[in-house]
């Protein structure tokens, strides 16, 4: 009877088979060889007609082994599609991990359908045109290109691939480069295992309970949850996704992972003779995993005698707990460099890295967290999955997600977070590509802490002040202070090549009003990312002072030269600016004798609904002094905003953009 | 005995570098005018290749460099490139600091190895990788690489100086090869070697000492104004894959490279009847190669493929024919095959492709110089050059990817050298006209744009988008700080060469004057169409224009009957040897003026002096000033 059970199970599988994995027939391929276009893609250079994907996880020999089978079915509408770099669908690579025993990929099998004079003409894939390349020791790569595909083509690929099972984390990438008609995956594992799934997607999920219910529902987004008991017992899970349009990438979206649609399945749990596991699962499991299993405990709260020469002569030199901390994170952000290992626990220690001088960008903040808490400053790593990932969520650590670690200190209950894998990263501030929602605390108890976009705020300030007339001309005196996080780039950007410097300055004083003319420039702080960055330009206003009087620009130095928020016909995502923009520019006029303003005006204010962003715009005129000053402001109060306000937000822009190209008029008396 | 020759160099080497003396490398013991303008300084190369036989080469290189700032860390990293043809042996190494001391050797498992690329989609390249992470400056490091390279075609070039900024205290090359052989060789910037014999084998030498750090080149340096020295060799005879060949002159190359291929254009017969079926009833031979190019185009699509040999024989036109993809050498082969079918015969020809600055003169010294090919319809008069792996060209049109440099043509009786087209002034012609409508608070813009050659291949990738791409696009390309597209419509023809044909009508508003009715609009919408150039630096060394060019732009001011202009714009009239610049003013009325700007470009080498008029030439036409000013009319 055991014997019958497989078969049994196999005939229900073929039955439980989707009308879409069937062979291709002839009416299939000419509805779709004759299709100029599809309505959720009518721009699309590819539409991926069918597309199913199968994982099983097992247990074999003690060994964990993944099996991967691939079917696609892809119709080619442009050229684009078969001939960019970048997402050539018919050229196909299948990389395979390097184990001991299991890697293969087999059962390569490659069809292109053509319609050529009404009639359908196959073209198959060759075995000698099959090609297999070592990548050293991570594994090889099987790659082979789609015999006589073009534009109108259909192509049609399969393989299976095994290998060691060694991630903790399957991802079924739902929304890729070309929308999709049907795409299927099947999640398959023994009950040696225990996963949870996350999905990111925006249809509701109808239940089943077979697949080819599910694949004839007209519903969007089908599930289907199955146990089958044989010799093992598996749990299945199969979701079904229809009409999958793409997600287009749009500027002012601060992460474009968060928008795919995907599911995540996490291994949570084994269960073997001594017993069932649990894991990963929440994020207080991945805090013990870190700090106990993985010992970063024991790294930064360690004996760490070796640190002693560090930190006893910085804690010689100011008794401060935050000078402390910052003389400790310049003496690792200068002295230690970036390796290429991408490992995210401490590979080889932090011992390792402190005697080398180098490590990975994990590594070389878990040394800074243990230097600061062997200099008595209450450290801990943060966890931190960048815009690189999707963003973690609270209520599940989906750990596939870390790609960074910081560093979080606590003094006198203000926290400060650092980040010393960079050169001319400051203190107390991260990245931008950091704030990207919650970040998990790892120490002994472990906390978590969200990192919002809306908590970078920067501050620029431009100051000009034009003196000095004479019948035609005036000195122009203009300086430019960046905020951090701009100052940080520019620092990096100027290193990368002395061209880059002079580049920016020509571009700057090209942004200039007309009238201005710069002959001399000066960088304070260019190399120091611990001082300000300021950037005086000084030059020459020239005016006709025959014509309708001195037009003075409202604003110099402009921060925004051109509208941020350009026109589109329809805006699909949420606006998210990636920090609050903040900046102050003053205009200081010394006016000649025998000049007034013409008129001075009204003070204008643009604002937002519920104060977002607001303008400010403000001349005032001592006529004592002879002083002229034209104070503007630009106020950041909230980063995200819904898809429906984006024209409201570029008119904003606009209103402010029109505002600080206006000029005042100097008149002689 | 030649073995035992190489033995002994390198287990010289390596005992060298196990064994180096402390502080032998010590930083402060670097002369001072080597450390001028320096990023790096390479203390000692020695780069030693033995030709045991034409079908065998064994190459050890050792290198120490001494890392003086951030900026030389590059020589940090080693990467050293490999193929089935070019094996890597062994790599050692070891970092030292400041004093000389070694800190670290590398170990075996160190260094990383990984499939590269090289931009083929399938290829047998790999790359091994190590990098010294150390961040205390100075540093040196230290390292061998041994290989042996399967072949003598293509001999590796000696280049002592790799980079800007970066000195060399002493390198030194020898070639040692057997009687029987030949080696040629081509000194730049570098005495010619001394050759020499020695337990029967010849000896060829070099050596560079005392090399100062140069720093990077101003832009626009001519292509030929080579800064660095560099020694090119060839052996005379050479094997590839078990192919013989000469490399005694470019005839000769040609020779090797047409019997290598040939044989190779054999059709399937459905293929054939497609040629007939299509020319058959073709007039000229030009509609014939049009039709030919057309299918290549539509049934065929590049793909690159480049393992061992066959980075130089093409594949069968039969299996181009099947398979419906090739790399440059197979979609020129199975052109020429359909070509052959319809009775029209044309040559393979090698080209060294890629951008402006990389166009060599082949000269006599015959080397492997090349890097694509594409076809040519011979002809007394008006030869034809097709590239087989574009999409997007018409035959007989060449881009800036092949156009304008010398190019071996593979004929039956040998390589003969050939210059591919030059594009005319004509060809490459931005002609654009922007109407500005003023009313009111708003100002319309009625924009045409015509780019043709090299303004296409700029602009034809957007072309090929769809419309909502190309909206944004759109919404991006002018200067004005906030406007928005009203209507647009984009294509290319062709006539003879690409033109993109470009309109556009836009709206944005006017910038006004508070306490005044003077308003300002931006009439040259435009980003500079030359890159401008620095105007701080004092030029040494000649600049080359690589392209003939002509901008021809026409800008028409209407203003509404409630204005009247300020101040007309400048005009200009520049003329030199390199170009001119021309900006004309027609004040038609109180409301409407012309302004009409001619820019033209001769290709060419200028010398240094004329430097600061090509910038202000780039300068005046940059238009970011290029404002209007109106106010109300009295």
């Amino acid at each position: 009877m055991r014997n019958l059970l497989p078969v049994i199970y196999l005939v229900a599988l073929l039955m439980s088979l989707p009308s879409g994995a069937q062979q291709l027939d002839s009416t299939y391929l000419t509805q779709h060889l004759s299709s100029a276009s599809y309505d959720i893609g009518p721009d699309a250079s590819a539409i991926v007609l069918f597309e199913r994907t199968e994982v099983e996880i097992s247990e074999e020999y003690a060994i964990y082994a993944r099996k991967e089978t691939v079917h696609r079915v892809i119709r080619i509408l442009k050229s684009d599609a078969i001939s960019s770099t970048a997402g050539n669908l018919a050229n196909i690579r299948v990389f395979v991990p390097q184990d001991d025993i299991h890697h293969a990929v087999t059962k390569i099998k490659a069809t292109t359908y053509n319609l050529e004079n009404g009639t359908i003409t196959e073209s198959k894939l060759a075995a000698q045109d099959i090609f297999k390349k070592n990548d050293g020791k991570a594994g090889y790569e099987i790659s082979f290109s789609m015999p006589n595909a073009k534009v109108g083509s259909i192509i049609e690929y399969s393989y299976e691939m095994k290998a060691k099972f060694t991630g903790s984390t399957e991802t079924w990438q739902i929304q890729e480069l070309y929308p999709k008609l049907v795409t299927e995956f099947q999640f398959r594992y023994t009950d040696h295992f225990a996963f949870t799934s996350i999905a990111n997607v925006r249809q509701p999920q109808k239940e089943f309970t077979s697949e080819i219910d599910a694949a004839k529902s007209p519903d969007e987004f089908c599930h289907v949850k199955r146990t089958d008991r044989f010799d093992q017992v598996f749990y299945s899970s199969f979701w079904s996704r229809k009409n999958v349009s793409v997600v287009s990438s749009e500027p002012f979206v601060h992460n474009m992972n968060n928008m795919e649609e995907r599911i995540e399945l996490q291994l949570t749990g084994t269960r073997s003779a001594e017993g069932a596991k649990s894991f990963n699962h929440t994020w207080e499991k991945i805090n013990k995993q870190f700090w106990d299993t993985e010992g970063l405990g024991k790294e930064i709260t360690g004996n760490n005698n070796y640190m002693d020469d560090v930190t006893d002569s910085i804690k010689k030199l100011t008794q401060d707990q935050l000078e402390r901390a910052k003389l400790i994170y310049s003496f690792v952000r200068n002295n230690f460099s970036i390796d290429n290992s991408r490992s995210y626990s401490s590979k080889k220690g932090v011992y390792e890295t402190f005697k080398k001088r180098q490590g990975s960008k994990y590594e070389i903040n878990l040394l800074l967290t243990a230097l600061l808490f062997h200099a008595d400053i209450d450290a801990s790593p943060v966890l931190i999955s960048t815009t690189d990932e999707v963003s973690f969520i609270s209520s599940f650590p989906v750990i596939s997600r870390l790609n960074f670690i910081a560093c979080l200190i606590n003094i006198d209950s203000n926290l400060h977070i650092l980040d010393a894998t960079k050169k001319y990263n400051t203190f107390g501030t991260l990245p931008s590509y950091c704030y990207n929602g919650f970040a998990w605390v790892l120490n002994f108890k472990g906390y978590g802490i969200e990192l919002m976009p809306g908590a970078l705020s920067e501050k620029n300030v431009y100051a000009t002040r034009i003196a000095d007339f004479t019948d035609s001309t005036a000195s122009v005196d203009i300086m430019i202070k960046p905020g951090i996080l701009t100052a940080q780039k520019l620092r990096e950007y100027w290193a990368k090549n002395e061209n880059n410097e002079k580049q920016f300055l020509e571009q700057t004083e090209m942004a200039l009003p007309a009238e201005i003319s710069i002959t001399n420039h000066t960088i304070l702080g260019r190399n120091n990312p611990d001082t300000s960055l300021i950037i005086r330009l000084t030059g020459t206003f020239s005016f006709d002072s025959h014509g309708a009087g001195i037009a003075i620009p409202v604003q110099v130095a402009r921060h925004f030269t051109t509208n941020p928020l350009k026109a589109v016909s329809r805006r699909v995502l949420p606006v998210e600016f990636s920090k609050k923009d903040n900046y102050d520019s003053y205009v200081t006029v010394s006016l000649p004798p025998g000049m007034i303003p013409k008129q001075i005006p009204q003070p204008v204010e643009e604002k937002l609904r519920d104060d977002g962003m607001i303008y400010r715009n403000n001349v005032t005129y001592n006529p004592d002094l002879k002083i002229l000053t034209i104070a503007a402001k630009f106020e950041t109060n909230s980063v995200d905003y819904e898809a429906s306000q984006y024209d409201e937000l570029r008119n904003f822009f606009q209103k402010v953009i029109e505002t600080s190209n206006t000029s005042i008029v100097l008149n002689n008396k | 005995m030649k073995f035992v020759l190489s033995i002994v160099w390198a287990l010289a080497v390596s005992t060298e570098c196990l064994g180096g003396s402390k502080g032998e490398y010590a930083a402060n013991t670097i002369p001072e005018d080597l450390k001028q303008a320096a990023d790096a300084v390479v203390r000692r190369s020695s780069t030693r290749i033995d030709i045991i036989s034409y079908s065998e080469v064994r190459m050890y290189e050792k290198h120490v460099i001494t890392i003086l700032n951030e900026k030389g860390k590059k020589f940090a990293d080693i990467i050293e490139s490999s193929d089935k043809l070019n094996e890597i042996k062994a790599i050692k190494g070891r970092l030292i600091d400041a004093e000389g001391n070694t800190i670290s050797q590398i170990k075996r498992n160190d260094i990383k190895e990984r499939a590269s690329s090289g931009g083929n989609f399938i290829d047998d390249n790999q790359v091994k990788f190590y990098r010294f992470s150390y961040a205390i400056y100075p540093f040196t490091v230290e390292y061998e690489v041994e290989r042996v390279i399967h072949h003598t075609f293509g001999m590796p070039r000696w280049r002592p100086v790799s980079a800007y900024n970066t000195s060399v205290e002493n390198a030194r090359l020898e070639v040692t090869y057997p009687a029987y052989a030949t080696v040629r060789y081509k000194a730049s910037k570098l005495e010619d070697p001394q050759i020499t014999t020695r337990d029967n084998v010849t000896v060829l030498s070099d050596s560079v000492v005392r090399f100062r750090a140069v720093p990077p080149p101003p832009p626009m340096l001519p292509k030929n104004e080579l800064l660095f020295p560099q020694l090119l060799l060839t052996t005379e005879n050479f094997e590839l894959g078990g192919t013989k060949g000469s490399l005694r002159n470019w005839n000769d190359f040609g020779k090797f490279y047409y019997e290598l291929n040939a044989g190779r254009q054999q059709l399937p017969n459905s293929k054939k009847a497609d040629v007939h079926k299509l020319t058959d009833t073709c007039g000229s031979t030009i509609s014939k190669i049009n039709a030919l190019y057309n299918y290549l185009q539509q049934e065929t699509r590049y793909v690159s493929i480049q393992l061992g040999i066959g980075g130089w024989q093409t594949a069968e036109a039969s299996t181009v024919a099947s398979r419906g993809y090739g790399d440059c050498k197979a979609l020129s082969n199975y052109m020429m095959s359909l070509l052959q079918e319809a009775g029209i015969e044309s040559h393979v020809v090698l080209v060294n492709a890629g951008e402006s600055n990389d166009r060599p003169t082949l000269g006599d010294f015959a080397y492997n110089a090349f890097n694509h090919a594409i076809l040519m319809v011979p002809s007394d008069g008006n030869s034809i050059w097709i590239e087989c792996t574009s999409k997007n060209l018409q035959a007989g049109y060449l881009s800036s990817f092949t156009d304008d440099r010398e190019v071996l043509e593979v004929t039956p009786v040998g390589g003969i050298i050939r210059k591919t087209p030059v594009n005319s002034q004509e060809s490459n012609t931005l002609a654009r006209k922007v109407e500005l409508v003023e009313t009111g608070n708003t100002i319309s813009y009625h924009i045409t744009e015509n780019h043709g050659g090299i303004w296409w291949e700029r602009e034809q990738e957007i072309i090929n988008e769809s419309e909502e791409p190309k909206e944004v696009y759109l919404n991006r390309k002018y200067r004005i700080p906030t406007y928005s597209v009203d209507s647009f419509s984009m294509a290319t023809v062709w006539r003879p060469n690409p033109v993109t044909q470009e309109k556009v009508e836009i709206s944005a508003p006017a910038a006004t004057a508070e306490g005044a009715t003077r308003q300002f609009a931006r009439y040259d919408i435009f980003r500079p169409a030359l890159k401008l150039t620095l105007q701080s630096e004092t030029r040494t060394v000649p600049f080359e224009i690589t392209e003939n060019l002509k901008i021809t732009d026409t800008f028409v001011i209407h203003l509404s009957t409630n204005n009247k202009l300020d101040k007309l714009p400048a005009i200009s009239d520049l003329k030199s040897s390199f170009g001119t610049l021309k900006i004309e003013v027609n004040k038609i009325d109180e409301r409407t003026v012309e302004l009409r700007r001619y820019v033209t470009l001769n290709k060419g080498v200028y010398p240094a002096e004329d430097y600061a008029k090509y910038a202000k030439l780039c300068n005046d036409l940059a238009a970011a000033k290029n404002d209007i000013s109106f106010s109300a009319a009295k």
